[in-house]
């Protein structure tokens, strides 16, 4: 009994990676080619959930088909964000940027407030594709709705199609040059502000995704976008900013991390534990586990 | 004289303040809306000020002062209602409390750089506020345990007004002037550290680490000093907030949203330097406040903190320096 709800913890933390590591992504892809910290970040994500529940009940779109919409939509309000109040402070301080876009992220949840309510919602079940999405899966000891199996395979599969666009295309190329040393791309012709924009609208879309996966199978309100941040922090920090990959493992690792903690613990201690050994990893190693360059 | 004469013009704009700051609250002891408006102002500033000495001059980004600002709160109050301690020397004990866990804290953790430190404090912060949501105390009196803590809250037990042990229950008037002289308190405090010896080695932390080392700076020291003034500082206003609400519960004290709304009014007033969280503070507080009237109604209460995000995020875009920047601009073309 004891080993079976073992496993089936550490397999909801990796399935919950799965959404972690698509946050982090879109933060990592941001700090590492901009040098650019976003702390409205879980704000993103948040606004992913609210707009795949929207679309589904307002417009009665399907579920999968309202995740791929608010992935568009969000992708549009990365590049909006971008336009008008990112590209002003882009060299500025850290100062500024952290609390620049604190300020955007409460902006963003109060505007949610005002138009949903400060209530719990939650998809419901019947509509569409949620019908097979909210079916119970016994694979073994571990018992997981169908919902809950959708984020680890869709990030693993963006995670190598963000590789291929890095590496292979000529945009992606662009970017890639940029993160190493703006002011050499710019020379060779490259155009910087016209990659910060891409970067920023895929960063969002990515954030938006995890957000858009996770309503589907758990409930939102207006302030869960606190959750993420500093998990998704965790998870940069840990894999090294600008390291997709590392983002990647570190998601797992902190999904499982989790989902251990409040399994051998009381679930009310959760995050007092992996907040602590978050601590502890950061005092032993001061740069993160997978150092790339420079940040700070 | 001459000296002194020059003195007084260079620091006019706070002397202009502090008359105004003491006189006010005379002109308004009727109304109780102005002088919670006042008290939260002068609490918000002398956090601001806290935070603005690691951010603004040691070049620290730290986020733990809503931790240290609940310690202060629960330091003082738990020592009355458990042992009956009286509150000044809870409120100093509570500071002292704070600036060890703070440097504790950051002694590991002061070779951390930027946002990596920011992190930390962050995780350390919501380690505090999680501690102290789980943490009941079971009291046992005459008749029957009960608890107190937790989520819940602990409540101040009542006393007759007095200085001593710092309640007033039928004017808020006594809190708003103690708020003020523990704002001006800090304000000396801060003019005389940065015009010290030690206030410099904070600031060539700031510009250049490596190079205020090869001077023969203790950065570490300096650097925890730094955060240990801010610290107890924190922890006084807690324990000040606790004495003026008479109740304490660690969801609402201890959010990260008060941590950040207090490093936005530093931002926004002028980091770096002396009066700019003093004046961030005396812009943010009534703004929000007046939003919230304004626009607050049952549901488009939220959009007043949206327009306050956004006429925030203009000034600091538009005016990088912050309010401070804009008065000394204003100042300096009068004087051309």
């Amino acid at each position: 009994m004891e080993i079976e709800g073992l496993i089936s913890s550490i397999a909801s933390g990796i399935m919950m990676g799965g959404i972690y590591a698509l946050a982090s992504i879109g933060l990592t892809l941001i700090w590492g080619v901009m040098n650019f910290i976003n702390f409205a970040s879980g704000q993103l994500t948040m606004l992913g959930m609210y707009l795949c529940f929207a679309f589904t009940i307002s417009l009665g779109l399907d579920p999968i088909a309202s995740l791929i919409i608010a992935t568009v939509t969000l992708f549009v309000i990365g590049l909006f964000l971008e336009k008008s109040v990112i590209r002003p402070i882009v060299n500025a301080s850290r100062f500024i940027q952290i609390v620049v876009t604190l300020a955007v992220g409460i902006a963003a949840e109060n505007i949610i407030q005002t138009i949903f309510g400060a209530e719990i919602i939650a998809m419901p079940r019947g509509i569409g594709s949620m019908q097979i999405l909210s079916q119970v899966l016994e694979l073994g000891s571990v018992r997981v709705t169908v919902a809950r199996l959708l984020p680890l395979p869709v990030a693993t599969l963006l995670t190598i199609l963000l590789h291929f666009f890095l590496t292979k295309t000529r945009v992606g190329l662009g970017i890639r040059a940029i993160s190493q040393n703006p002011y050499a791309a710019c020379i060779v012709g490259i155009n910087v502000e016209r990659a910060y924009f891409i970067t920023w609208g895929i960063g969002c879309s990515f954030m938006g995704l995890a957000g858009a996966l996770l309503m589907l199978f758990q409930p939102a309100y207006p302030t869960v976008g606190w959750e993420f941040i500093l998990v998704s922090f965790m998870a940069v920090t840990l894999g090294g900013a600008g390291s997709y990959v590392g983002s990647y493992i570190s998601s797992m690792i902190i999904g499982v991390i989790e989902s251990l903690s409040s399994f051998i613990f009381v679930p009310a201690l959760r995050q007092l534990i992996y907040l602590s050994l978050f601590i502890a990893i950061l005092i032993l190693f001061p740069k993160g586990l997978f150092p790339t360059r420079e940040v700070g | 004289m001459e000296n002194i004469l020059i003195k007084l013009k260079q620091n006019l704009i706070i002397i202009v303040l502090i008359a105004i700051a003491f006189i006010f609250p005379l002109l308004v002891k009727n109304s109780p809306f102005f002088l919670d408006l006042l008290f939260r102002t002068a609490i918000y500033a002398v956090l601001a000020m806290a935070w603005n000495l690691n951010a603004g001059y040691t070049g620290l980004i730290t986020f733990n002062h809503i931790a240290l600002f609940g310690i202060g709160a629960y330091v003082s109050t738990l020592l009355q209602v458990l042992y009956g301690i009286n509150v000044w020397i809870g409120m100093f004990l509570g500071g002292l409390l704070a600036a060890v866990i703070a440097v504790s804290f950051t002694y590991p953790a002061v070779r951390l750089k930027g946002l990596f430190l920011a992190l930390a404090t962050i995780a350390f912060s919501v380690v505090i506020q999680v501690l102290f949501i789980n943490w009941r105390i079971i009291i046992v009196t005459d008749t029957y345990p009960r608890y107190i803590g937790g989520a819940v809250g602990v409540f101040i037990p009542l006393k007759p007004e007095s200085l001593i042990d710092l309640q007033w229950h039928t004017t808020k008037l006594p809190y708003c002037y103690l708020a003020l002289i523990l704002l001006l308190l800090e304000y000396l405090f801060m003019y005389k550290l940065m015009h010290s010896r030690i206030g410099y080695y904070f600031l060539a932390i700031k510009d250049d680490e490596v190079a205020a080392e090869h001077t023969g700076i203790n950065t570490v020291k300096y650097k925890l000093l730094s955060i240990g003034i801010a610290a107890f500082f924190s922890a006084i206003a807690g324990s000040f907030y606790a004495q003026y609400l008479l109740f304490i519960e660690p969801v609402s004290l201890m959010s990260l949203t008060f941590m950040f709304t207090i490093s936005l009014i530093a931002l926004v007033g002028g980091l770096g330097t002396l009066i700019g969280p003093l004046l961030g503070s005396i812009l943010y507080v009534p703004l929000s406040t007046f939003l919230r009237i304004s626009i607050g109604g049952t549901r488009y209460a939220s959009l007043a903190l949206v327009t306050l995000a956004i006429i925030l995020i203009v000034i600091i875009i538009v005016f990088p320096e912050g309010l401070y920047g804009i008065l000394r601009r204003l100042t300096e073309k009068k004087s051309k």
